[in-house]
């Protein structure tokens, strides 16, 4: 190598004269007019933001802070009894940001949760997530879960669960009087001190009775018990009420078809509106859910669905905090369907929201 | 770290610059150099040139209360400057390459730009184009050395390499240089 000593070598190759030639023109240019103030008004800018050493640390602080908070959740992880503990404990405990019940994980947006394993209480829009089944609370709720299972002791939520494969082992849900077969659908279980219902959007399940009367029921329909089953919704009569004009005789097989086909595909469009909805409802975007169901109920639907969307519509303006805008739609809801099954049910809320 | 800096003018009043000013002043005082060295590594890229004259001044903001001798300034721009263009073609070398082309889905490298293509067809700014198709760690060794007249220690200083690597750089250089025609000899 010719340069390896400290003296400045300075070599002329034809490229290095044509290079500085270059550099010199540069020079005697300058930077681009348009450049310069570009860059002098970007640095004005990166000033401006500057401004504060505190600024200029907030990157770092805000690392710091990310950082300290992964190791408290991690720390309040690791510290944090066992499931089985809480079930034993059965003192009443605020659960942590990530708590278990059972095999299910506490989550949603806002969810405030508490109690034992035996039973949790949960508000609107938490959720119970395992593998094989998610359930959203919609009112507030008080659950059991045990294991796989889940007992609805208390309020209203919504079942979503994963096709099961094993046919011979399904899920079961345990209500008041009785218990929920299920394997792989969507239903809403509302449970009272004294009775319930379920209502299912897709799928299927069966209801065992404790006297081991087994109820299957199909998309639309609706099972009730206790005392909600003492006036239990009569679905024909229902039918032919607002179907009347439309309707063959039930005993034309073809006919008979026809509309449970139709109920079918109406459930499961009305299942997908519902599941949106549900999305909506637990962003908390309620107007973007109620328009989704203004829109929806404008379309013709069989009775059944167009009671169950009329109304999450009520309960979504009430959730909304919208009192006059739910009073008058169950007003309208009691007017269209004297007889329905949410009968019982609108009239309570009516009288919760002093709807008089 | 404080955000300004206090000093006595002429007649004993106290002048409080913030950083920004400070910053400002020193852009106005070096920017020509910075530019230069940036339009000269760029391959003669006015735009590649522009965003990293103010990368480099951005990066002053964070450095400007630790830089105390003015004196230290033009060798203080002179590395950091030429550190930055070396990285960034380190970067876009790699962008570049087939395999990251393929992952990201580029198809081709970007076209140049038809300014550069007509004024390298006119003749001295061909010189742009010869160092651009150097290596970034050769292109920036070979111009320390032969136009900025750097002697190797200093090179390797500046880029943190040992002298016996930046010798081979240099060498490496050379022979591509030639090889595309440049004359590359002794004063």
């Amino acid at each position: 190598m010719r340069d390896s000593d400290d003296t400045p070598d300075v070599k002329s190759p034809e490229l290095a004269t044509v290079l500085r030639e270059l550099d010199a023109q540069q020079s005697v240019q300058g930077m681009p007019i348009g450049a310069r103030n570009r860059v002098a008004l970007a640095l004005r800018e990166h000033g401006g933001r500057q401004r504060s050493a505190w600024h200029r640390w907030l990157p770092a602080a805000s690392f710091a802070a990310g950082a300290a908070l992964v190791l408290a959740v991690v720390g309040a992880r690791w510290l944090q009894p066992e499931p089985s503990a809480l079930v034993s404990s059965g003192v009443s405990v605020a659960l942590a940001p990530t708590p278990t019940v059972g095999a299910f994980r506490v989550g949603g947006e806002g969810c405030v949760a508490s109690g034992n394993a035996e039973d949790t209480t949960l508000a609107p829009h938490c959720r119970l997530e395992a593998e094989h089944m998610t359930v959203e609370v919609w009112e507030q709720a008080s659950v059991r879960a045990q294991g796989q299972s889940v007992t609805v002791n208390r309020g209203r939520v919504l079942f979503d669960v994963e096709p099961v494969r094993d046919l011979s082992k399904p899920v079961a849900v345990g209500v008041s009087h009785g218990r929920i077969e299920v394997v792989g659908t969507r239903f809403a279980v509302q449970q009272s001190a004294t009775g319930g219902h379920v209502d299912l959007l897709e799928g299927k399940i069966r209801f065992h009775q404790p006297d081991g009367v087994v109820v299957d029921v199909l998309p639309g329909e609706r099972h009730a018990w206790g005392d909600e089953a003492v006036a239990p919704f009569d679905a024909e009569v229902e039918i032919l009420e607002t179907d009347a004009p439309h309707v063959e005789p039930e005993s034309d097989p073809k006919s008979a078809r026809s509309r449970s086909r139709r109920r079918s595909v109406s459930a499961a469009a009305a299942a997908r509106i519902i599941e949106r909805v549900t999305e909506l409802r637990a962003e908390k975007r309620y107007g973007a859910a109620i328009s989704e169901l203004r829109r929806a109920l404008r379309r013709p639907w069989d009775a059944r669905t167009a009671q169950v969307l009329s109304y999450e519509l009520g309960e979504l303006l009430r959730t909304a905090e919208d009192t006059e805008g739910a009073c008058q739609h169950f007003e309208a809801h009691q007017a269209a369907y004297p007889r329905g099954r949410y009968r019982g049910a609108v009239d309570r809320v009516m009288r919760r929201l002093h709807c008089d | 770290m404080s955000d300004s800096s206090s000093t006595i003018d002429g007649a004993g009043v106290e002048t409080r610059a913030t950083r920004a000013e400070r910053v400002e002043a020193l852009y106005v005082e070096h920017r020509e150099l910075v530019y230069r060295l940036a339009l000269r590594y760029g391959g003669g890229n006015p735009a590649w040139a522009e965003d990293l004259t103010q990368e480099v001044f951005v990066r002053l903001f964070d450095v400007i209360d630790d830089l105390e001798a003015r004196d230290g300034l033009e060798s203080w721009f002179y590395r950091v400057t030429s550190n930055r263009c070396l990285n960034r073609l380190r970067a876009e070398r790699l962008r570049n390459s087939g395999p990251v082309r393929w992952l990201l889905g580029r198809r081709a490298p970007e076209p140049r730009d038809p300014e550069r293509i007509v004024a390298a067809r006119e003749g001295l700014a061909h010189a742009w184009e010869t160092l651009a198709t150097l290596p970034p760690k050769e292109r920036v060794a070979f111009s320390m050395h032969y136009v900025d007249g750097k002697k190797q220690t200093e090179i390797a200083e500046i880029l943190g390499h040992s002298k016996g690597y930046v010798s081979k750089l240099i060498k490496r250089a050379e022979d591509r240089v030639r090889a595309q025609g440049w004359e590359v000899s002794d004063a």
